[in-house]
């Protein structure tokens, strides 16, 4: 298990936020959850700039828990912006959201999103599905290698 | 002279061999004396019978005989005693040489038959059956040989011993003799002793002397005798003394009786020892006499021995001589009659040769000829003698095509050569032979000479000449003959040649041609023809001048002359034919035929009469037309003068005169009373006559004055028009223009019109639709006279000098003469200034109105955008509280509930309700979303199989319910145009709520199929669920509206708001029928109903 690997969790409503902490620890998975509460905030975390500066940026979470409905920069421009940079490209990225239009699947799978989940609003249900994408994501899936420096 | 051409061959070859015996026996000889130490006496013949055998082997019978008698001469010289002298000391030297000398004859005879050489055994080659006996034949005779040498030997031993014991034979008698001689002497001797001892006379004494001589001979004869036998020496030795001592003693008598008389001499005979001596000396001479018939005995008997056996030898080898002299005899016999059969057969050779007319000829090493035949002299000219000995090439002048050199170094290389030469015969003419030439070799294989074989092939190569010189001719021929020619083969019919016209003709090229027959190329028009062809020249061997019209290779026809015969070319039987192209003439006979046929056609075709007559005014030709305008039969008229027969046409015939007189053709027009009629008449002179064309005009009159009355009428129509209407010629000079003309240019009146289009520029300014000036070529007038033909062409027209402006609609067409020639044009305008200006401000309210559109198009785009931000909002925002109050819920309930019950079963019933409440909330903002996205998205239209679509749903809705039994009886291929997600949707709505609405029921059948509803098609869902109350209908499908409790069937009550959304967006309707309890069917159609 991946149990060094942060899970990093971008979402503004702290609700969502708590209830994803808790499905994550009743779920027994003990990966360290970094919650980011906006797309920029995000950004700095994963590129080590602003409050993250002099983050080792190679140290990618095990996977990136990405709402599309963000302050300050939207989840999909986080995406381009992480898919663009030769850093972190390889992260996998889930898209967590409770919309369902299609425009934002198709805009979020076109931008390399590797998987798309949406909230229901049923908590159990909700809770089941964080506890299978910790599963998979930490335990089942091999995480990509490290982007070597310079190259 | 008919032999000596193959003997003076052989002998030639021949001469050499008899070296071969000088040196053989030379070398015999040589040898035999380097090996005479060692064989001293010894047989000497051997080597030279193997000289003989070798010579007679490598050089024939003649050397081989040679070498046996220089083999005896050596033999006798050299090795029989005496020797190095010819003598012969004993006849068994005589007898030994004969014997080797019938061996040599014998061996001559049978080893070498009938002189054949060893090179011309080796001509002879392979398969002669001579050589295998031969070596038999030399093993054979080398043992006779052997045998007779052996013999010979044992011979000579035999006699010498004979000889040998007669010698001693005689010795012995001889011993005898001399021992009876001593014997008498001294007996002899005595008596005459005796006698002078009593008589005393001298006769006695005499006697006496003489035997006491003879005595001394006799004993000494015998001493020498006996020289070889001790034992008789040793006797003689003894005898000796008492020879002496009794010699002495008569002596003494005698000496007695001379001196002291008679009776001292008798008394010394009484007392003396005289007796006593005598018998010894008789003993000793008795003893010598006993040992010699002893020996003589045993001698007599040994020479009586070896004279037998010597004879027993001599028999037997006699006896084998003669056997082998018969022997040899029996052989040569044979080789005889071998011999004169192969002389048969090379006569037979010689005469054949003599008899080929083919020159054969030998010569040696150096060319010199050594054979000539009679053929030879025929083709030369030359005889025998003229040539044998003269060097070939010189005598014949030969000339080849290659040198010399290289024709001698083929022959040498290769052993034989051929080719054709050219020789200088006797008489000084030139004759080419075919020669083959062969090498000789001899017995060393070394080249010896040549045979050679020539044919006289120069009449042979003249008639070679002739026919390739009459072929070249032929070919030339047959190549440039203007007529096509080809050559097929009798049997088959193949073409093997034809020439350049042929192919010209034809179109086939030779290559297409040659190897196939006419019936390949199918230059006949049909099989039936070419086979009637094939049977006539068979039958006839030629044929000539046949008209055929055959194909050429596009399938032209192609009318033919055609000519052939049979030939023999290259001992094939091949037909030669010359086909000439008659088209032409055909063509031309055809076509003068025709031109006639055609013009008398013309003539009898024409609608105007056609008449001709001679200078005498008769009639020579009248047509059908003429006939019937005439109202004569041609029969009547011809041969009779117009004049006569028409008088009343007295007009016409003066200005026939008239033109005959100008020489000139002319025509007019004139009515002709008696016929009621006016006649257009065209008159011809000519040099024989005159002809005329004459027509009927009458209802050409009438049409005209028609046609003055019908154009007023157009005029006068043309004239009340309000469109200004003008036609111009091809120059663009107006011919015809209406009186609207003159308002529409804003002239005053017609009158002042200008009347050709190029005065107008001065006039006008004319411009095209879009403002820009239109110069004088895009004016109407002139693109109708390019040919363009158009209605409503707008201009805008401006008065130069008033400046007054208008716009003209203008229609305008060219006019065409009979051969679409344009001469003219049509314009029509019209003044469409007061309805311009009305369609500007009818333009001008309408982009008013677009723009009111457009605004109002973008008010509602962007109050649709809002709404779409605010659905968007919904769904993400107004889900993430409810997630929050279900997840706290839950949490609550999973945190307390368990741990502490002062919530008790009532608390957790209140929180599942908060949840299920959540839920609720959850679903109807999701059906919300889309039932607003439904109105929203855009229509993508397509072919849509809807029972696919429904199917698939089935598929999903029994995987969902696995505890229903649930019965879809969907058509198969219901199709649609419409939008393919939303049509799924409103099938997926419907589906759900038949699954729903079945859900009591034990078996849920689902139907979807089409069906007609109130005599219109449309699609229907039809399920065996609890239907509905009809009175309730009307809010069926209203938003929120519902049927049922949501306890009972829970839903959102926007289902069927989003199916009858989606069919209204299809343009179609949707209405259900139901009853409770019965089930209930919703019918929807798509797109509007016709």
């Amino acid at each position: 298990m991946n149990n060094h690997k942060v899970i990093l969790l971008i979402e503004d409503n702290s609700s969502d936020v708590d209830l994803t902490k808790r499905a994550l620890e009743r779920g027994r998975i003990a990966n360290e959850l970094v919650v980011a509460r906006d797309g920029k905030e995000a950004l700095d975390y994963l590129f080590g700039e602003g409050s993250f500066a002099g983050r080792d940026v190679s140290d990618l979470p095990a996977v990136a828990l990405l709402d599309l409905k963000l302050p300050r920069v939207p989840g999909l421009e986080v995406l381009r912006r992480v898919r663009a940079d030769v850093r972190t490209r390889r992260l996998p990225v889930v898209i967590l959201t409770s919309s369902k239009e299609e425009e934002d699947r198709a805009a979020g799978y076109d931008l390399g999103a590797n998987s798309y989940i949406r909230k229901p609003v049923d908590f159990t249900r909700f809770a089941e599905g964080i506890q299978q994408l910790g599963l998979y994501w930490l335990v089942w899936n091999e995480a990509p290698p490290k982007v070597k420096q310079g190259s | 002279v008919a032999f000596s051409t193959p003997i003076g061959f052989i002998k030639r070859f021949a001469t050499a061999q008899y070296a071969y015996s000088v040196l053989a026996v030379a070398a015999a000889t040589g040898l035999r004396l380097a090996l005479d130490p060692v064989l001293g006496d010894f047989f000497p013949y051997l080597l030279f019978v193997a000289a003989v055998l070798g010579v007679a082997r490598l050089g024939g019978r003649g050397p081989a005989l040679a070498a046996t008698g220089l083999s005896s001469l050596s033999v006798m010289y050299f090795f029989l005693q005496p020797r190095f002298s010819f003598a012969l000391s004993t006849p068994l030297a005589a007898v030994s040489l004969g014997l080797f000398a019938a061996i040599g004859i014998a061996i001559s005879l049978i080893v070498a038959p009938a002189g054949e050489t060893r090179a011309a055994q080796v001509e002879r080659k392979d398969g002669d059956p001579a050589d295998a006996p031969l070596l038999g034949r030399i093993a054979v005779i080398a043992g006779a040989a052997l045998a007779l040498g052996v013999l010979a030997s044992l011979l000579s031993n035999g006699f010498k011993r004979t000889v040998d014991a007669e010698h001693w034979v005689d010795h012995t008698y001889q011993v005898l003799n001399a021992a009876a001689a001593v014997r008498s002497s001294l007996e002899a001797a005595e008596t005459s002793q005796r006698g002078y001892l009593l008589t005393g006379s001298d006769q006695y004494l005499q006697a006496y002397d003489s035997a006491a001589a003879s005595e001394g001979r006799a004993r000494a004869s015998l001493r020498l005798l006996t020289a070889d036998n001790h034992v008789q020496q040793g006797r003689l030795d003894e005898f000796h003394p008492l020879v002496r001592a009794r010699l002495n003693l008569l002596a003494s008598g005698v000496e007695l009786r001379k001196r002291q008389g008679a009776a001292a001499a008798a008394d010394l005979v009484r007392h003396g020892s005289g007796k006593e001596l005598m018998d010894r000396l008789r003993a000793i001479l008795d003893a010598v006499d006993g040992e010699e018939r002893r020996l003589l005995n045993s001698r007599t008997m040994a020479a009586s021995a070896a004279d037998t056996r010597t004879r027993w030898i001599l028999g037997l080898g006699t006896g084998s001589l003669v056997i082998l002299l018969m022997l040899a005899g029996i052989s040569i016999e044979h080789h005889i009659q071998q011999r004169a059969r192969s002389e048969k057969i090379l006569a037979r050779q010689a005469r054949l040769i003599d008899l080929s007319h083919d020159a054969i000829i030998t010569a040696d090493g150096d060319r010199a000829i050594t054979g000539w035949n009679s053929g030879a002299e025929e083709v030369y000219g030359f005889t025998e003698e003229e040539a044998i000995g003269r060097i070939m090439h010189e005598l014949l002048h030969t000339r080849s095509a290659i040198p010399a050199g290289e024709m001698d170094g083929i022959l040498q290389r290769e052993g034989r050569w051929a080719g054709e030469l050219a020789h200088t015969r006797h008489d000084g003419r030139q004759i080419v032979v075919e020669s083959r030439q062969v090498l000789q070799r001899d017995g060393a294989g070394c080249p010896a000479g040549i045979l050679e074989i020539n044919r006289d092939i120069t009449e042979r190569k003249q008639a070679e000449d002739n026919l390739r010189l009459s072929e070249e001719k032929f070919a030339k021929a047959f190549a440039l003959t203007p007529a096509g020619m080809a050559i097929s083969r009798l049997r088959d019919g193949l073409f093997l040649e034809v020439n350049e016209t042929w192919q010209a003709m034809t179109g086939y090229t030779r290559e297409e041609a040659i190897g196939r027959t006419s019936a390949d190329l199918q230059i006949w028009q049909t099989p039936e023809d070419r086979a009637r062809g094939a049977r006539e020249i068979q039958e006839k061997g030629s044929f000539s001048g046949w008209e055929e019209t055959l194909l050429t290779r596009s399938r032209q026809p192609l009318a033919t002359l055609l000519s052939g015969a049979i030939m023999t070319l290259a001992g094939e039987e091949v037909v030669v034919s010359a086909w000439l192209d008659i088209g032409a003439r055909k063509r031309a006979e055809e076509g003068a035929r025709r031109i006639n046929e055609k013009l008398t056609g013309i003539l009898e075709s024409l609608a105007d009469g056609f008449v001709a007559c001679d200078r005498d005014w008769r009639y020579t030709y009248v047509n059908a037309s003429a006939e019937k305008l005439l109202g004569r039969k041609r029969e009547e008229l011809l041969g009779g003068d117009m004049r006569a027969l028409f008088p009343e046409a007295a007009p016409f015939f003066a200005r026939y005169e008239h033109a005959i007189a100008q020489k000139v053709s002319m025509t007019f027009e004139d009515y002709y009373a008696p016929l009621k009629m006016w006649v257009e008449v065209s008159v011809h002179p000519s040099a024989d006559g005159m002809s005329q064309f004459f027509r009927n005009v009458t209802q050409r009159k009438q049409a005209e004055e028609a046609l003055l009355a019908s154009r007023a009428k157009l005029e006068a129509a043309l004239s009340s028009m309000s469109d200004a209407v003008f036609i111009s010629d091809a120059e663009g000079r107006f011919v015809h223009l209406n009186d609207a003309f003159a308002t529409f240019h804003r002239f005053r009146s017609k009158e002042e019109c200008a009347m050709t289009l190029a005065e107008y520029p001065t006039i006008l300014d004319v411009f095209l639709a879009d403002g820009t000036v239109a110069g004088l070529d895009m004016w109407a007038v002139n693109r109708a006279l390019r040919g363009e033909a158009a209605t409503n062409v707008e201009y805008t027209l401006r008065r130069k000098d008033t400046g007054e402006s208008w716009v003209g609609s203008y229609s305008f067409a060219p006019i065409r003469d009979r051969e679409s020639r344009i001469v003219g044009s049509v314009v029509v305008g019209r003044d469409i200034t007061d309805r311009k200006r009305a369609d500007e401000k009818i333009r001008q309210l309408n982009a008013e109105l677009e723009q009111r559109v457009r605004e109002r198009t973008a008010e509602l785009e962007s109050a649709n955008k809002e709404l779409e931000a605010f659905a968007y909002s919904v769904s993400h925002d107004l889900r993430a509280p409810l997630r929050g109050i279900d997840g706290w819920s839950l949490a609550l309930m999973e945190d307390y509930c368990g741990a502490c019950d002062n919530l008790g079963g009532r608390g957790r019933g209140y929180l599942e309700r908060v949840r299920s409440e959540t839920q609720r909330m959850g679903r109807l903002i999701d059906d919300l979303l889309q039932l607003s996205r439904i109105t929203r998205t855009h229509m993508h239209r397509d072919a849509v199989d809807l029972s696919l679509a429904a199917e698939s749903i089935a598929a999903r809705l029994r995987d969902a319910h696995p505890e229903r039994r649930l019965e879809f009886a969907i058509r198969p291929g219901l199709a649609a145009f419409g939008d393919v997600r939303l049509l799924e949707v409103a099938l997926t709505n419907l589906l759900d709520n038949a699954v729903k609405f079945t859900a009591s029921r034990a078996q849920a059948r689902i139907e979807f199929e089409t069906a007609e509803w109130k005599g219109k098609p449309a699609f229907v869902l039809r399920d065996n669920g609890v239907g509905f109350d009809m009175a309730y209908a009307g809010t069926l499908f209203g938003a929120f509206q519902r049927l049922h409790s949501e306890s009972e069937f829970p839903g959102t009550g926007i289902g069927l708001a989003t199916v009858q959304r989606v069919v209204h967006r299809h343009g179609g309707r949707i209405w259900a029928n139901a009853e409770p309890d019965r089930g209930a069917a919703f019918y929807f159609t798509l797109g509007p109903e016709k």
